[in-house]
């Protein structure tokens, strides 16, 4: 199949350079195929199949950066396509990358296609059985997908890279509490559903209990590693150097000085044995490992070799975040909280205030109160309102095994729990 | 393409299953970004392919392609036979369809000025001139628009006979200018943060008067850089533009999505404080409050505009709020069939050819009362008026809101008293629509809209409008939520 993808976007690639003359266009592909199921306890109620080959051609043009995404392949298209493009005739011609050599990336562990409808009526009856069986409610969703990138640009420079992406989802509710757990994974063998699908229930059960009322005020947290993915998302353009050059980004003169807690390591990073993802940026350049955070201090910024431009809505951003682990169990964890909140998932995390990286939202999927170790119960629409520098300078630790999220259509996250000493609740 | 379409129609209705359909959809798309009175970034997308939705043994299947050659349309088709045969043993409960008349017909949404038909200069001139226009003032470091234009062309075939043809229109666009005291970023942007999108043309881009917007936030930028901050505490609250938008969107427009009542979307949109119990009577806002579904371009150009929904049922007016009191869900031919409603409300829209459609808003207006924005200014003694929107969250069940603005206008006395900056509201959406006592009347009331409501898996935006005129709410908490 990869072989097949290959062929098909270098048979595509000839074409578009054939009609294109002596345009130096960049060009990239992206090819997706698989389904997406969504279920109840009561079963499936949507489900859909997709196949999808798209084609990106940009320029610089003679005033901005110029892009055209197209799925028609007819000469036709690829005709109207480039003159489109060309419409802004480029005067300055995109530079090509230096050749180096791209980071192994295996993240390809393929699957029978038609497999798939039959595969995820197994897993979702399964995860429907234990629900029923826990006399529970719940609500996911499965996942299975191949995916190709082929990226080459006027100078010869040729990349490509496939990938497999499995992900499977459950937001149980037992009573009036609720526990969410999610898997990802390129490499669908990995999927315990029973481990899942118990893991939110036992989570719903825990939160069950009793309702605990929070009043406002600065707790102790402990993040699920997706909570603390979408916490920090704020932050994620402000790594761009040029922004931050300009000093249009929080971070501006900040290199080099401490700005968070020396418990707090990011990078980026999809050299990580842990991490998947795309091993080129937009311009084909090779990715290679950006230390971002480096114990509370601000150590890198991102430029060439992280290019998003013309693919994301900013220029440049981080694709493969890494948070150091910690040494911790999650029960650990638990153990050392005086006062605290288990923050599961969060929704609406919307910014107040950029400079200050005041950010407010809202707690959801099952929200834990802690108190001296142990979990006492649920909370529920708990808000919260505070800056996330304040926040991620009182990072206190973190668990010792990591989870891989996905992150994006070409990255991925791969974070552990994090355990803040103060959220400001509202 | 259309003889490969028929076949496929005639082979759809002599199958063995209960319903099909197939949506050829083309989207064509221009977005462009401009940056300190020039051209920064344009991107097109055009992307065109067809969808099948397939009711087999009480269970709907999907698949979705882009190569639209008859062998690969036939095999979606059964794809998407597949799909429901694999998932009839553990559907969510056997679904039935609300009736729908079989139609035929070719509508073409009316446009004044097609902006594929201007040149790129032609298009960005007003953006240029409004960021020059900002950029002239002092203190004001950088200003960026966008400009955005979509022409979606949708051809709906049915099993039951329905072959429906419509080319429709999305335009909008937006400009702000920054300025900076110290390390603190303050934004002003015109007609919102997130635009207005309406279902026009060009046309959209020039009544939204860009450049002589931009001499009022050059202004509101400079004032700014020196206004207090929004205190705590009640105030009486005047929403007028793109906010009272949102705060429609987040509360009943969300809310009255019936999928939600299924659960259907629990794990990402969450779900809904209304209940079917609720229907037909339940107090929700104040009696002056009337909230309507309605697509009909006639009723204004809202972004949320068509002939037919995605289901191919015809584009009608559906009160969601009647006189302060719940009245309607915004419906499915499927959850029709379940809340036992004769007609779904024509709110299926799927974002492309890709994706199977989903219940969504399309233009949920608040109907005009009386009187002017000048007038409920007059009447307010102690109070704040808002337009833009900065940051907002809303809890699962769609009651517990915060909403945060770019800045506001402090009423005191009835008169206007200065520029606030980064004023906060918050409340529950019964009581907070239940304190309405005023919406400005006929003159004032325009449509307002955004490009990127997010809902389903996989995830899907659709543009949504939102018909309003400045209304006022009583007694608001300010201020951070405690």
């Amino acid at each position: 199949m990869k072989e097949e993808f290959l062929a098909r976007a270098r048979e595509l690639t000839g074409r578009i350079r054939a009609q294109a003359g002596k345009t130096p266009l960049q060009i990239f592909i992206r090819i997706k195929k698989g389904a997406l199921v969504r279920f109840t306890n009561n079963g499936v109620h949507q489900n859909g199949f997709q196949d999808l080959f798209h084609y990106t051609l940009s320029l610089p043009g003679a005033k901005g950066f110029s892009s055209i995404e197209s799925n028609d392949l007819s000469p036709e298209g690829i005709q109207t396509a480039i003159t489109q493009l060309t419409h802004s005739a480029a005067k300055s011609f995109p530079k090509s990358p230096p050749f180096q050599k791209l980071p192994r990336v295996k993240e390809w562990f393929p699957f029978d296609l038609p497999e798939i409808p039959g595969k995820a009526a197994r897993v979702i009856r399964k995860a429907v059985e234990l629900i029923r069986h826990d006399r529970a409610s719940a609500n996911g969703y499965y996942s299975a997908y191949h995916r190709f990138f082929y990226f080459a640009n006027a100078q010869g420079l040729e990349r490509s890279h496939a990938a497999t992406a499995v992900r499977f989802g459950v937001t149980a509710t037992k009573g009036e509490g609720k526990g969410y757990l999610s898997f990802y994974h390129p490499d669908g063998k990995r999927l315990d559903v029973t481990d899942i699908v118990e893991g939110a229930l036992q989570l719903a059960a825990r939160a069950a209990e009793r309702e605990v009322q929070v009043k406002p005020g600065v707790y102790e947290c402990v993040f699920s590693p997706r909570a603390f993915l979408e916490l920090i998302e704020p932050l994620r353009r402000h790594f761009d150097a040029q922004l931050a050059k300009d000093g249009k980004s929080v971070f501006s003169g900040l290199l080099g000085k401490k700005i968070f807690s020396s418990t707090l390591t990011i990078s980026d990073d999809v050299t990580h044995s842990g991490q998947f993802g795309l091993p080129f940026d937009a311009g084909g350049a090779s990715k290679k490992k950006v230390v971002l955070i480096r114990r509370g201090v601000l150590s890198g910024l991102l430029g060439e070799g992280h290019s998003t431009r013309g693919m994301a809505e900013h220029p440049f951003n981080p694709e493969n975040l890494v948070v150091e682990p910690g040494n911790l169990s999650l029960g650990d964890l638990f153990q050392r909280i005086r006062k605290g909140i288990f923050i599961n998932k969060i929704w609406y995390h919307t910014l107040v205030r950029e400079s200050r990286m005041e950010v407010t939202g809202l707690a959801t999927a099952g929200s834990l109160y802690i108190e001296k170790g142990r979990i006492q119960g649920r909370v529920v629409h708990l808000r919260y309102h505070d800056s996330l520098f304040s926040i991620l300078a009182s990072v206190r630790g973190a668990t010792r095994d990591p989870l891989l999220l996905k992150d994006g259509e070409r990255g991925a996250a791969l974070f552990p729990h994090l355990w803040v000493s103060r959220l400001k609740v509202v | 393409m259309e003889k490969i379409l028929a076949r496929l129609q005639e082979r759809m209705s002599q199958m063995d299953c209960e319903y099909a359909d197939l949506r050829y959809v083309k989207t064509e798309r221009l977005r462009i970004r401009t940056k300190d009175g020039h051209l920064d970034e344009r991107k097109e997308t055009v992307s065109r392919g067809v969808g099948f939705h397939v009711l087999q043994d009480g269970t709907f299947g999907f698949s979705a392609t882009g190569d639209l050659s008859e062998k690969s349309l036939s095999q979606h088709l059964r794809q998407a036979c597949e799909m429901a045969r694999q998932f009839s043993s553990i559907r969510h409960t056997e679904v039935k369809l609300a009736q729908a008349k079989p139609v035929r017909r070719k509508w073409t949404m009316p446009i004044q000025n097609d902006p594929w038909k201007l040149s790129l200069d032609e298009k960005i001139a007003p953006h240029v001139a409004a960021e020059e226009r900002l950029l002239r003032t002092n203190g004001i470091e950088s200003a960026t628009g966008l400009l955005d234009f979509t022409k979606k062309t949708v051809l709906f075939v049915s099993s039951e006979g329905s072959w429906i043809e419509q080319v429709l229109y999305r335009t909008g666009g937006w400009i702000y200018g920054e300025t900076w005291q110290g390390r603190e970023k303050i934004r002003r942007s015109w007609p919102g943060p997130s635009g207005i999108f309406r279902s026009q043309g060009y046309e959209a881009i020039e009544e939204m008067g860009f450049e002589k917007e931009a001499g009022r936030l050059a202004e509101e930028l400079k004032e700014l850089r020196k206004s207090p901050e929004a205190t705590s505490g009640r105030f009486d609250l005047i929403l007028k533009g793109s906010i009272l938008a949102l705060q429609i969107h987040e509360t009943f427009g969300h809310a009255s999505e019936s999928d939600r009542v299924y659960g259907y979307e629990d794990n990402f949109g969450g779900r809904t404080f209304l209940n079917p119990g609720l229907l037909g009577g339940y107090p929700v806002a104040s009696s002056i409050v009337n909230l309507v579904s309605d697509s009909i371009l006639k009723s204004g150009p809202g972004a949320g505009c068509f002939a037919y929904d995605d289901e191919g049922i015809p584009a009608h007016p559906v009160e969601i709020v009647r006189k302060g009191n719940f009245n309607a869900y915004l419906t499915s031919r499927e959850t029709a069939f379940f809340l036992n409603q004769l007609k779904p409300s024509s709110n299926m829209v799927a974002q492309d050819w890709s994706n199977f459609p989903l219940i969504r808003m399309t233009n949920t207006s608040l109907l005009p009362g009386h009187g002017s924005l000048r007038e409920m200014i007059a009447e307010t003694k102690d109070g704040f008026l808002l337009d833009n929107e900065l940051s907002w969250s809303i809890d699962e069940m769609r009651l517990g809101f915060q909403i945060g603005a770019e800045a506001g206008y402090r009423i005191q006395n009835g008169k206007l008293k200065g520029l606030v900056r980064f004023p906060v509201y918050h409340g529950n959406t019964i009581d907070f629509w239940k304190a309405c006592d005023g919406i400005a009347g006929k003159k004032e009331w325009q449509f307002w809209g955004f490009p990127d409501c997010g809902k389903g898996g996989p995830y899907q935006e659709a543009f949504t409008g939102h018909g309003l005129a400045p209304a006022r709410f009583r007694n608001v908490s300010m201020g951070r939520e405690a």
